[in-house]
């Protein structure tokens, strides 16, 4: 028989029999949309995320060939004349970056980028152009000191047009601004954060009292050979060195958005793993229609075998139909996983703010390689899924697949066969902890967890089989459910391996999650003394780093009652290409009110060393990454040069991923010559009513702007809101699995159903009433759900220690003290369980609903 | 006993309508075996359905003791079933997970009648088809033969006033087919149930008490 005979006689058959359960194919379709939907929402967010990053870094750099940056600190604009002096530069404007608050519209602020109109010509210009229509404009822009383009979807959100004013402040100085230009949107601002304004960098410096400091300089190089470009580049990185101050880093401009790439990467990295479970999950479920689909078409596949068509041509001709299937739900989860990305967009761009960097999104970006690449996932998956049922089928000889009957009696035994994959998985899994924690491959820590859910999965058939020997009384759906049960194991088992991966999923993060949060928690009630805190406003809005109006400091202290007045410097920086925190706190008010929980420290008292010495306190996950201890030296970039700092103590902190270093007040400003506070702490005397000195505080500082007073128990809650918004996508991923599970159970129970079609139709004959079919049906997936569960519930338990004991571990170098969430474990357990019966009552109410007759009459 | 009068039964699926039986009007005794014979799909089936509280007419009368099958609901037709049919297949379809004993034990513990009375009337029926050593057996152990008359136990264990078999011996050879049917015959002689077995087989009719031809829908006399 010859090919396209084959395919008629096949694509005929699956066409009718696809028509004929369109549940079943519903399902199939489904399950594959939920896991691409998963992959596309967490790629469409992450790719947005960088995106948007990255195009806020283009609108205000251009695309130079050459960026001077400096971290932590400004640079000195006396920078400018070397590089514009450099044989090599053909072009050199520079940047100064603000992020001001807006006393007249609380809660929106302004980015606001000075620029040089003049010399940026090949820079960034061709953006200002939307603005500046003319060389007059351009004039306007500088000579008027408080000019400032605005995005026009921000002056349209404000009510503000052309020639308006707009008060903003920042660091404490207040000033008028005049809206002349308006930004259009155009493709360069596509992503970009629309809180954006460009003003002329003197009208920043000025109007800001920042005279003489600017944050990068952007270069263009006079060669125009892309292959040369990298030697000038190394050259020019020479001749600079001496001339540049320690903090001051050269190099290419795609280097930033590299490092934030990396910064991003642990976060992106755990979202991607989870998105991958969703299509693990749904791997499972297709496997399992498609061998529902193969034992329904057995006869039809024996005739067609014995008409002369190949194994590997049924194989084929299976996985092909399969995967067409998996096209439209490739197609449909690619629709649904943009509509998650949407709605998740606020979440991701917050905790991105407040973990990494100011980043604020619009509207999903996404390139058609990651959707394709998400849809060609999805049809890889439900190939490889479809091959093993597929080549079962095509094994069968064609005399057995056309005798008729005995279609389900397939062998109950067999299933020990799965131990060796199990225990083989679970020894991956240990050694991928070991690279993790002590390999320096980080990574391999998600294969751990990969090798303990792949486990859990291949010891799914020995659970469900030992379930089943629990004999039940007699109950008589009881007793017939187990016996469907049993048989269907071939089935079941793979429901519930995909039950039991969601479930441990499930349990591990929320044991991880809840375990963070306690020990979070009690470390702030531990290390959070103070009782009211103040910080300026943008700081929480837009996640910058602004410095605080100096005047705050001097009116908190003169405040009745108050035992002392602590303060906050922090600042991000990059030290040997990793990110890091460097703050500044007087440690004598520390030392006094609010000691720090100190794990390991030099000989003598650490506060002592770090107020009269070059040393520092180090964070936990600091020295843990980048192996230090008490005595070792770190060196800082300053801009007055490389200092080194000896290590005084570790202690324990969970406010940066990226590690902090904490020097005594007075030190730093020594070192770094920065003046700046980000934050103060007030320490009241004891039983100093708090909220009047709360009101007399907001009196006094509202002239000056606007802030934010945290008592010690709002900051708290803040922390912990911060905290709660950083997982709620893994706790929607979380649900998502559940969900393709749940979807596994239903078509599990579908696909037997249509299978023992007929026997459920001699139950009936037998004496059977409808009632007690559909308990012995729901009883059945009561077994499923029980297997999935019990088995889930264990595989949680090691996933959460994976999550904690090694993948934190391994990443971020903190230690999570282990608590057990038991009511909220026991509420997910018993939740599923329902969801495993809800699953379970379409089949059921269908089998209970068969005509008796009918269902004797059928194959 | 059993009685139709005019019974009607048209399947419609679509454009396409079937008339599977074309009023038959029958009476069958107490006691009695009748054989129901005819050439494939002359309704035979849907016939044994429709007396065995499976399916209803789409017209006419059914009677099982004078109860009326034609108007009762699926709650009612499946309580009657429980209480006065035995069904008989002919792929045996016996749970194969359940012992021997326990399959035959199915219909009482469905309609919960498993007591210890029960279990000996099984066990009783067990030995009198000859599977007393075989009852604690799965059915993938037993022979296509032992596997009908295990079957037929369970047919008979509830003590139906009816048993229904729809080509009892169709999927066993000569011998096994000739106990099946003696032990059938001897065992509803015994417990006066009334017989109906519909069969393609000349040696099996000819057991029967009266045997009713059909030829499309219709009794051919
Ligand atoms: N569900 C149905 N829908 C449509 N037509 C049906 C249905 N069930 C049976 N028929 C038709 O009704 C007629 C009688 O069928 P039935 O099964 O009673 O025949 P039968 O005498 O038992 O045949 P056989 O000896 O082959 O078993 C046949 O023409 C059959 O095609
Ligand atoms: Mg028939």
């Amino acid at each position: 028989m010859n090919w396209s005979t084959s395919l008629r006689v096949f694509l005929a058959h699956g066409g009718r029999d696809f028509l004929a359960h369109k549940t079943l194919t519903l399902l199939n379709i489904a399950a594959l949309a939920v896991g691409v939907g998963a992959i596309v929402a967490i790629q469409t967010v992450n790719e947005t995320a960088l995106r948007s990053f990255r195009a806020s870094l283009d609108l205000v750099a251009g695309r130079p060939d050459f960026t001077v940056e400096g971290q932590g600190f400004r640079l000195p604009e006396s920078l400018l004349p070397i590089l514009r002096a450099d044989p090599a530069v053909r072009e050199a404007t520079p940047v100064l970056q603000v992020v001001a608050s807006l006393p007249a519209h609380p809660g929106e602020f302004l980015h606001l980028v000075g620029v040089d109109p003049f010399s940026n010509g090949e820079l960034v210009t061709y953006r200002l152009e939307d603005a500046l229509k003319n060389p007059a404009d351009a004039i306007a822009f500088v000579s008027e000191p408080d000019t400032i383009a605005l995005t026009r979807r921000l002056a349209e959100r404000l009510g503000l047009k052309i020639g308006d004013t707009l008060r903003a402040v920042h660091g404490g100085r207040e000033t008028t601004l005049r809206v002349r230009f308006l930004l259009e949107p155009s493709d360069d601002l596509v992503g970009a954060d629309d809180h954006l304004a460009l003003a002329d960098i003197a009208t920043v410096q000025s109007r800001f009292q920042l005279g003489g400091q600017i944050d990068r300089i952007e270069t263009i190089l006079r060669t125009a050979s892309p292959a040369e470009k990298e030697t000038v580049r190394q050259s020019l990185t020479e001749r600079l060195r001496p001339r540049l101050p320690a903090h001051a880093r050269a190099g290419s401009p795609d280097r930033r958005g590299r490092e934030v790439e990396r910064m991003l990467g642990a976060f992106q990295l755990n979202l991607t793993a989870l998105s991958l479970i969703a299509l693990v999950v749904g791997m499972f479920l297709v496997t399992n229609t498609v061998a529902a689909n193969v034992a329904r078409r057995r006869s039809e596949f024996g005739l067609l075998r014995a008409l002369g068509l190949g194994r590997r041509a049924l194989t084929i001709l299976i996985v092909a139909e399969s995967l067409l299937l998996a096209l439209a739900g490739s197609i449909l989860g690619v629709w649904a996983g943009l509509e998650v990305a949407r709605r998740l967009l606020g979440t991701v761009a917050s905790t991105v703010t407040s973990h990494y960097v100011l980043l604020s999104m619009r509207d999903v970006t996404v390139t058609p390689a990651s959707l394709i690449g998400a849809v060609v996932a999805g049809l890889v998956a439900a190939a490889l899924a479809a091959w093993w049922p597929a080549r079962e089928a095509a094994r069968v000889p064609p005399v057995d697949a056309l005798q008729f009957g005995h279609i389900s009696d397939r062998a109950v035994a067999r299933f020990n066969r799965f131990l060796l994959p199990a225990v083989i998985s679970f020894a991956a899994a240990g050694l991928f902890s070991l690279t993790a924690l002590h390999g320096g491959l980080p990574q391999t820590g998600f294969l751990a967890a990969l090798g303990v859910l792949l486990a859990a999965a291949f010891t799914a058939p020995l659970v469900a089989h030992a379930l089943a020997r629990v004999r039940p009384a007699r109950i008589p759906a009881w007793i017939l459910a187990r016996s469907f049960f049993l048989r269907g194991l071939h089935r079941h088992s793979l429901a519930a391996a995909a039950l039991a991966v969601s479930v441990g999923m499930a349990l591990g993060v929320a044991i991880m999650v809840h375990s963070f949060r306690v020990t979070v928690d009690r470390w702030i009630g531990e290390s959070i003394r103070a009782d009211l805190f103040i910080a300026p406003s943008t700081n929480l809005i837009a996640g910058s780093l602004e410095p605080l109006d100096p005047e705050a400091e001097t009116i908190a202290t003169a405040l009745p009652g108050i035992r002392a007045v602590g303060s906050y410097r922090e600042i991000r920086l990059f030290l040997d290409g990793a990110p890091a925190k460097l703050a500044a706190c007087k440690l004598e008010v520390l030392k006094t009110c609010n000691p720090l929980p100190i794990l390991s420290s030099l000989p003598g008292d650490p506060y002592e060393l770090c107020q009269n010495g070059e040393y520092a306190f180090v964070s936990e996950n600091f020295s843990h990454r980048r192996h230090l201890k008490p005595g070792d030296t770190v060196s800082l970039p300053t801009p007055n040069g490389l200092r080194p700092i000896q290590v005084a103590a570790v202690f324990r902190d969970y406010t940066t991923e990226s590690g902090l270093i904490l020097l005594d007040r007075a030190i730093y400003q020594k070192i770094t010559g920065d003046l700046n506070l980000t934050s103060l702490a007030l320490h009241l005397e004891p039983g100093t009513p708090v909220q009047p000195l709360i009101d007399s505080l907001r009196a006094q500082l509202r002239p000056r702007g606007e802030f934010l007073i945290y008592s010690q128990s709002a900051l708290r809650d803040e922390a912990l809101r911060i905290f709660d918004r950083s997982f709620a996508v893994t706790e929607l991923l979380r649900t998502l699995a559940i969900g393709v599970a749940a979807l596994g159970v239903t078509l599990s129970l579908t696909a037997l159903v249509a299978e023992r079609t007929r026997e459920i139709g001699v139950l009936r004959a037998t004496g059977a009433r409808r009632g007690q079919v559909l308990r012995t049906i729901m009883a059945e997936a009561g077994y499923l759900g029980a297997t999935g569960i019990s088995l889930g519930a264990i595989t949680g338990f090691v996933v959460a220690l994976v999550l904690m004991r090694v993948i934190n571990r391994a990443f971020f170098g903190w230690t999570i003290d282990w608590h057990t969430p038991w009511p909220l474990l026991g509420s997910i357990l018993v939740f599923v369980f329902l969801v495993c019966l809800l699953a379970g009552l379409p089949p059921s109410l269908r089998a209970s609903r068969l005509s008796p007759a009918e269902a004797l009459r059928s194959e | 006993m059993l009685e139709t009068r005019d019974l009607h039964k048209i399947y419609q699926s679509g454009d396409a309508r079937v008339e599977a039986l074309r009023g038959i009007t029958l009476k069958i005794l107490s006691g009695e075996i009748v054989a129901i014979t005819g050439p494939s799909g002359c309704g035979k089936s849907t016939l044994l359905h429709i007396l065995g509280a499976l399916d209803t007419p789409s017209s006419g009368q059914a009677y099982i003791d004078g109860l009326p099958l034609h108007s009762m609901n699926d709650d009612a037709l499946t309580g009657l079933r429980q209480l006065k049919i035995g069904f008989v297949f002919q792929f045996f379809h016996l749970l194969p997970t359940l012992t021997v004993e326990e399959n035959v034990l199915l219909p009482l513990l469905l309609s919960g009648r498993a007591d210890a009375l029960g279990k000996s009337r099984a066990r009783d029926l067990l030995e009198t088809v000859g599977l007393a050593d075989r009852t604690h057996h799965r059915p993938h152990q037993l022979s296509g033969g032992q596997l009908q008359r295990a079957a037929l136990a369970r047919a008979l264990v509830h003590r139906p006033s009816v048993l229904l078999a729809d080509e009892p011996t169709g999927n066993l050879d000569s011998a096994s087919s000739a106990a099946v049917i003696n032990l059938l015959t001897s065992l509803s002689r015994k417990e006066k149930t009334t017989v109906i077995l519909v069969t393609h087989s000349e040696e099996v009719a000819k057991a029967a008490d009266r045997r009713i031809r059909l030829v499309d829908g219709r009794i051919h006399s």
